[in-house]
């Protein structure tokens, strides 16, 4: 068990407090990088399959208003609408997985969605480019000649070339939200690591943040390894010796 | 009729700049069991008419009219899903660069299974499998069982090739069409590819269209030549009687540009002087007499008219020349031959 030390201010130690956390923060990472990466690859491929329509055009739209807008600026927008207004989420508080499952998913979709939005785009914009992009590529034009339907050049052999750069960023994304999504989690009043982090850093509560910041850099360091060992299943041409 | 008929084949593409006038009345046919070689610089057209005949230019916005008509069917009119459907399997094409044809990420012989399962769709794994082995032995891989599980990266640029053949011809093709097939390959493989695709062509009895620059390649293999300039066809016949008594000063210069191993050490090479023209301002009258040495000759007629194909009194050999053809005869006599 690693030892992080005494909390300035409570005295307590850190880690146990740490690995509590730790569920909150996974199950928002996780879910909401799952919903990031289905919409915003879905969306991309079916803007470059019908590139210039008017699908294109508005999802593109989305995407870039999902870009631009900060984190809590649309998590507070969604809270007030769908939590407050319609009610449609009320009350949110986390819910621990093994305790209610239902409840759990119920009380981190809006997390999740307002987390996933931002990013999907991004991964929207990234996949439609990536496939435009492949699609210029000579084995796309064999893959014609051989006489395949349009849809399977462009899912089997377009976006197959453009999933290496995607799964690159996804992974790091992946490694960065377990170190704790600061901003979602204090919007949503989860209780993360990352809604943890800001408490200790108002409360200059070093040995707190020292234990994050570890924690934080030791997810990105995996996500990475990860990512290299994932080029391998990806890429044929990538063999480590 | 013949097999596959090219009529008045006009490829325009739309650009900033004006309309690209890439194919410009071309009119051709290929028999099957006939080889015919396309041959032109970069930019006459080649490639745009191959693309044209399979139906990929439907991508790249380029506007087709004429006919184009395989087997009696014309592709130019018809659906783009029945042309889809005949892509790969009445029709199919080997491409210039093998290093690039190839998808990266999956295995050559996973390839070769697509393209013969797209059009089987009843056929099993197994015997997709066993046509691919079959093929890949065919076009002369060993151990083609074990090398259908390698990568594109793990053969070489002639093995490639031979792969790229093999998926080509898994659903027995009508109709191969080569566009530079040996362009990026080593001058030993270059043979090999040859005289693969002369002996599978001989075995399989398609018709074979075969594109290049290159006119080592056309006297390998063409039963046929058709020379192209500026999205015009200027002369075709018979490879015999193209070769042996070329018409057009064009193909002259060609000739004239093809280092020969057999003669005495020449003095240098003749090249065609200047630059193929632009496709969107084309010059008026004869697309070539700015190039041609023998323009003045005609007098003002050399840019004022377009010259049409003509008989050449040799059969089947036809020539787009405003020059009369005791003229051709005499220059190439004199001043064109002594030099080849």
């Amino acid at each position: 068990m690693p030892c992080f030390g005494y909390s300035f201010k409570t005295h307590l130690p850190v880690w146990p407090q740490i690995t509590q956390r730790l569920p909150v923060t996974i199950s928002l990472a996780v879910g909401a990088a799952v919903i990031r990466l289905v919409t915003g690859v879905g969306i991309g491929v079916l803007s470059a399959l019908r590139r210039g329509s008017l699908f294109d055009r508005f999802s593109m739209t989305i995407a870039l208003a999902g870009v631009s807008l900060p984190i809590f600026f649309t998590a507070l927008v969604s809270l007030a609408l769908f939590s407050y207004k319609w009610a449609i989420f009320p009350n949110l508080h986390y819910v621990p997985l093994t305790e209610d499952p239902v409840a759990w998913a119920k009380n981190l979709i809006l997390p999740w969605v307002t987390l996933a939005f931002l990013y999907s785009a991004l991964y929207a914009r990234l996949t439609r480019a990536g496939t435009l992009e492949t699609m210029g590529e000579d084995y796309i034009r064999t893959a014609r000649a051989k006489g395949l339907r349009e849809r399977r050049v462009v899912v089997r052999h377009g976006l197959r070339s453009a999933l290496t750069p995607i799964v690159t960023i996804f992974g790091l994304d992946v490694g960065l939200l377990l170190g704790g999504a600061v901003l979602t989690e204090t919007a949503f009043s989860l209780p993360g690591v990352g809604q943890y982090a800001v408490q200790a850093i108002n409360e200059n509560d070093l040995p707190k943040i020292m234990a994050v910041t570890t924690l934080a850099a030791f997810f990105i360091v995996v996500a990475n390894l990860l990512v290299d060992i994932l080029y391998v299943a990806l890429d044929p041409r990538v063999r480590y010796k | 009729m013949s097999f596959l008929e090219v009529d008045d084949l006009k490829v325009t593409f739309t650009t900033e700049d004006g309309v690209v006038r890439a194919v410009d009345g071309l009119s051709f046919a290929v028999e099957q069991g006939r080889t015919l070689g396309i041959v032109g610089e970069s930019g006459s057209g080649k490639s745009v008419t191959s693309l044209a005949v399979m139906g990929l230019h439907r991508t790249s916005h380029a506007d087709v009219t004429g006919r184009i008509v395989l087997d009696g069917q014309d592709l130019v009119a018809a659906d783009p899903d029945v042309v889809r459907r005949l892509r790969g399997r009445r029709m199919a094409m080997i491409f210039q660069d093998p290093l690039t044809s190839l998808h990266p990420f999956y295995t050559v012989g996973w390839q070769i299974d697509e393209a013969y399962h797209v059009h089987h769709p009843k056929a099993g794994r197994r015997e997709a499998r066993t046509r691919t082995v079959e093929m890949l032995r065919r076009v002369g891989i060993p151990q083609p069982d074990q090398r259908a599980d390698d990568y594109p990266h793990q053969f070489s640029g002639g093995m490639r090739q031979r792969v790229m053949i093999a998926m080509a011809l898994v659903n027995d093709p009508d109709l191969l069409i080569a566009d530079e097939p040996t362009t990026a390959l080593d001058v030993t493989v270059q043979a090999q590819i040859l005289d693969l695709i002369r002996d599978l062509q001989q075995e399989f009895g398609s018709a074979v269209i075969i594109i290049t620059h290159d006119l080592g390649v056309v006297a390998e293999l063409a039963d046929d030549v058709l020379v192209m300039y500026a999205g015009k066809c200027v002369e075709n016949g018979p490879a015999r009687a193209v070769f042996d008594s070329p018409q057009h000063p064009y193909t002259w210069g060609l000739l004239g540009s093809v280092p020969r191993m057999d003669r005495e050490i020449q003095d240098r090479l003749m090249p065609i002087a200047g630059a193929p023209p632009s496709l969107i301002r084309l010059p008026r009258g004869c697309a070539f007499h700015p190039r041609c040495p023998f323009a003045r000759l005609n007098g003002t007629r050399s840019y004022e008219d377009v010259p049409e194909l003509r008989d050449t009194g040799q059969p089947d050999h036809r020539v787009a020349c405003h020059l009369d053809a005791e003229t051709r005869a005499r220059l190439f006599r004199e001043e064109v031959a002594p030099k080849l």
